[in-house]
């Protein structure tokens, strides 16, 4: 029962650490091209560049919250209907963002939608990061629910992470758009990203130091999620100067792919210092949500384990092809 | 207005919003990957632009099903925490699965197959279409199971004062789930014919090109098929109804005072206040017990016997299955004919048909709206049949100002949206073909 617990912690920590690789880079898309395009050509060069992807992007977050209905359903509960008001922020914002992705270039007004794309970009990336950053040092509440309401999510940690998540995500995308755009932007953006590193540095060593997981007084790691998270955030401080050593090379594709790893051990550390917790709790020692009190029972864990080792592979397998076959320089930024 | 009567409209609104747009999509795309297998085989590039034609219209349905979609999962645990924990042992299995097996190949092969059509072969980019189609099928299979669940439990125990998932093979050969996935679906395929249907006529009329003869015949012959589907299923599913949720088959028949040798009344008015019909007239006698039984000595139980506080609201289940029921019946009609027209070839030759068949199209999209209401308010009190009462399933934590907030935004956020495309709909649909 137990490894199956921890399994499926493993599981719930690679689903949305996937998401966040994946939709991090179109959130940032999102949030920037306004500002680095010269003209309509590099705005829908840009946006094209993420079309085709975003949707098959954000279905790992359906995943990642199916996954966490099915195995750990009180958490789930728990965490969604507490959140309710950043959680609803962020449905807006996801489906303003699709929607005006998709009807851009249907709709006369591009400004309008050109604004509700960098806002609904920008919401959700901030959102999740304050709500990442609450988990991280723990919420207020205890046998009779969350106490802290709205404004209580709005601490030191959890603003931190949202503006780490935002900045993070930004990074991101403007290695993804160095391998798509050409001319006076791709410059622009070069430009940018030698500038733009320092503070991703900076933030990232600040977060280290912080260590929000610390402020709980709770926190209590075992020594080997301990030793993972350290070590994922120390190799994610390699990968950080890898890509800038792989910019400096030329090598804009493999930069890109190191910080698809970066993003990913960035969450994934995250899930190693909150083990076993799935939500603790700052103010009661006993009624933090872990993954020993909030899970399915070993069956449905167990059905669950075989259709994930099962499908999950082949899904990855299908969507890096189809990543593969789509993804292309475009010298001239056409949308369908 | 409390919480949660404000989140049931919020789910409503929400899941109604969504049924909007997603049964079209079941049934067009499924139209296109047939237009493009004939494309692939002959070559014909007629068959071509009428696929391109069509992609345009499917993609903001898609894209808009899409979007809406996730708030739906998110509300379970956002509005409905008592039942996520309640549940969630086996309700999250279906969705979780839903998301894996069919999410995935839908958005992953639609990107391909929207954008990639120069960078695969013919053959890869006529699969990548019938994987979508493949795909939104069974992400409505998965779904439709989960919704079962809450009709009809089965597989499962309860334990820790929840319910635990114990057997999951029982759980998918839930005959609620698969009797329900067949007569939704093919409802699905039956509002894609029609929308198809509807363009394609509007198309002929204004003399553009002939060519969508050729899509107003296919389209026809899939919608006659699946209504006929629609026809079995929804019969059989009404059997189902009346074994495993005989609250809901006495609402929708409005039948106050049970028995055996029950006749059927084709006009009937329910009076719930005084739990009667103000109008029962019209009988044939036995009808009810047969249709329900195979037998007239079937016995059917009123809604008398039943105590007030586990009877749904017979009104809007009564009215939402017998509109259905007519309107599905005038739908096999009128496809009957549309099919025989395109059979001989003469549909162009008939501008009332086309013309009514334009009328037509919209009143299918209200049927599968009056199913869902059907199986959703029939199913009150209980969100898990028998087993939770919906007054016991919300999130206790949440305060009116945050429902009433979410719910403002979504209805605004949704008009928005259901405006401009729709909006988009009508102007895509009544684009000149030699223009795409």
């Amino acid at each position: 029962m137990e490894a199956l617990q921890i399994i499926w912690f493993i599981l719930y920590s690679i689903l949305w650490s996937v998401y966040f690789m994946l939709d991090g880079f179109d959130f940032g898309v999102g949030m920037i091209y306004n500002l680095f395009a010269s003209d309509e050509k590099d705005k829908s060069t840009m946006l094209a560049s993420i079309a085709p992807f975003w949707d098959g992007n954000e279905v790992w977050l359906v995943t990642a919250g199916g996954a966490m209905f099915a195995a750990f359903p009180t958490a789930y509960a728990s965490m969604f209907s507490w959140l309710y008001i950043p959680l609803f922020l962020i449905l807006v914002g996801l489906i303003l963002r699709g929607f005006a992705i998709e009807f851009r270039n249907k709709i006369k007004n591009k400004k309008l939608m050109d604004v509700i794309i960098s806002i609904s970009s920008f919401i959700p990336p901030l959102l999740f990061g304050v709500a990442f950053g609450n988990f991280y040092q723990g919420m207020p509440f205890d046998s009779s629910g969350y106490s802290g309401g709205v404004t209580g999510l709005l601490n030191l940690s959890g603003i931190f992470c949202g503006i780490i998540f935002v900045v993070f995500f930004i990074f991101h995308s403007l290695l993804w758009l160095l391998n798509i755009v050409n001319g006076e932007a791709e410059t622009r953006i070069y430009n940018f990203l030698k500038k733009f590193y320092y503070p991703v540095i900076m933030l990232f060593a600040f977060f280290i130091l912080f260590l929000p997981f610390k402020k709980n007084p709770y926190f209590m790691p075992n020594y080997i999620s301990y030793f993972l998270m350290i070590s994922f955030y120390l190799i994610d401080f390699i990968i950080l100067f890898l890509i800038k050593r792989a910019l400096n090379q030329g090598k804009r594709l493999y930069s890109f792919i190191l910080s698809l790893a970066f993003i990913f051990l960035f969450m994934a550390g995250g899930f190693a210092g909150l083990f076993p917790y799935i939500i603790p709790s700052n103010t009661s020692a006993i009624d933090g949500i872990t993954i020993y009190n909030s899970s399915s029972n070993p069956y449905t864990l167990k059905i669950m384990l075989v259709v994930a080792v099962i499908f999950v592979p082949i899904v990855i397998a299908y969507q890096i092809w189809v990543y593969k076959k789509l993804f292309k320089k475009s010298a001239d930024g056409s949308v369908y | 207005m409390d919480v949660l009567m404000l989140s049931r409209i919020q789910f409503a609104v929400t899941a109604g919003f969504h049924f909007l747009f997603v049964p079209m999509t079941l049934g067009v795309i499924v139209l296109c990957a047939l237009m493009q297998t004939f494309y692939y085989k002959t070559g014909d590039d007629g068959w071509y632009r009428l696929v391109k034609f069509f992609q345009k219209l499917f993609i903001i349905n898609f894209v808009v099903g899409i979007v809406t979609g996730i708030s739906l999962e998110f509300q379970f645990g956002m509005n409905w925490a008592e039942y996520a924990r309640y549940v969630g042992d086996v309700f999250g299995v279906p969705l979780a699965i839903e998301a894996t097996l069919a999410f995935f190949l839908e958005s992953v092969f639609f990107g391909l197959w929207v954008f990639g059509e120069n960078r695969v072969s013919k053959k890869v980019h006529l699969i990548s279409v019938w994987l979508v189609a493949f795909g939104s099928t069974i992400s409505a299979l998965w779904i439709l199971f989960a919704n079962a669940f809450m009709q009809r439990p089965v597989g499962y125990v309860i334990n820790n004062g929840r319910v635990e998932l114990n057997n999951f093979f029982a759980f998918m050969a839930n005959p609620y789930g698969w009797i329900k996935f067949f007569h939704t679906a093919s409802a699905g395929y039956l509002v894609g014919s029609f929308f198809v249907i509807a363009v394609s006529a509007y198309q002929i009329m204004k003399n553009r090109d002939m060519l969508f003869k050729r899509s107003f015949k296919l389209a026809s012959y899939l919608g006659l098929l699946s209504s006929f589907a629609v026809l079995l299923f929804g019969h059989l599913h009404a059997i189902d109804i009346f074994k495993y949720q005989p609250t809901k088959f006495a609402a929708m028949e409005s039948v106050w005072d049970g028995g055996k040798e029950m006749p059927y009344s084709l006009i009937v008015i329910p009076d719930e206040r005084n739990e009667k019909n103000y109008i029962e007239s019209v009988k044939i006698p036995y009808l009810l017990s047969f249709m329900s039984g195979f037998s007239k000595e079937t016995e059917i139980k009123g809604l008398k016997s039943f105590d007030k506080n586990d009877r749904p609201p017979v009104t809007i289940t009564f009215f939402s299955f017998k509109i259905m029921f007519l309107l599905g019946m005038l739908f096999i009609a009128f496809l009957v004919l549309l099919s025989y027209l395109s059979y001989s070839d003469r549909v162009d030759k008939y501008p009332v048909v086309l013309k009514t068949s334009i009328f037509i199209t919209p009143l299918t999209y209200i049927a599968c709206q009056l199913g869902w209401m059907l199986s959703e308010v029939g199913r009150q009190p209980w969100s898990v049949y028998g087993l939770l009462r919906t007054a016991d399933s919300y999130s206790k934590n949440l305060s009116l100002s945050s429902v009433i907030f979410s719910l403002s935004a979504y209805s605004i956020l949704y008009a928005a949206i259901g405006i401009t495309a729709f909006y988009l709909i009508f102007k895509y649909a009544k684009q000149d073909i030699k223009g795409v």
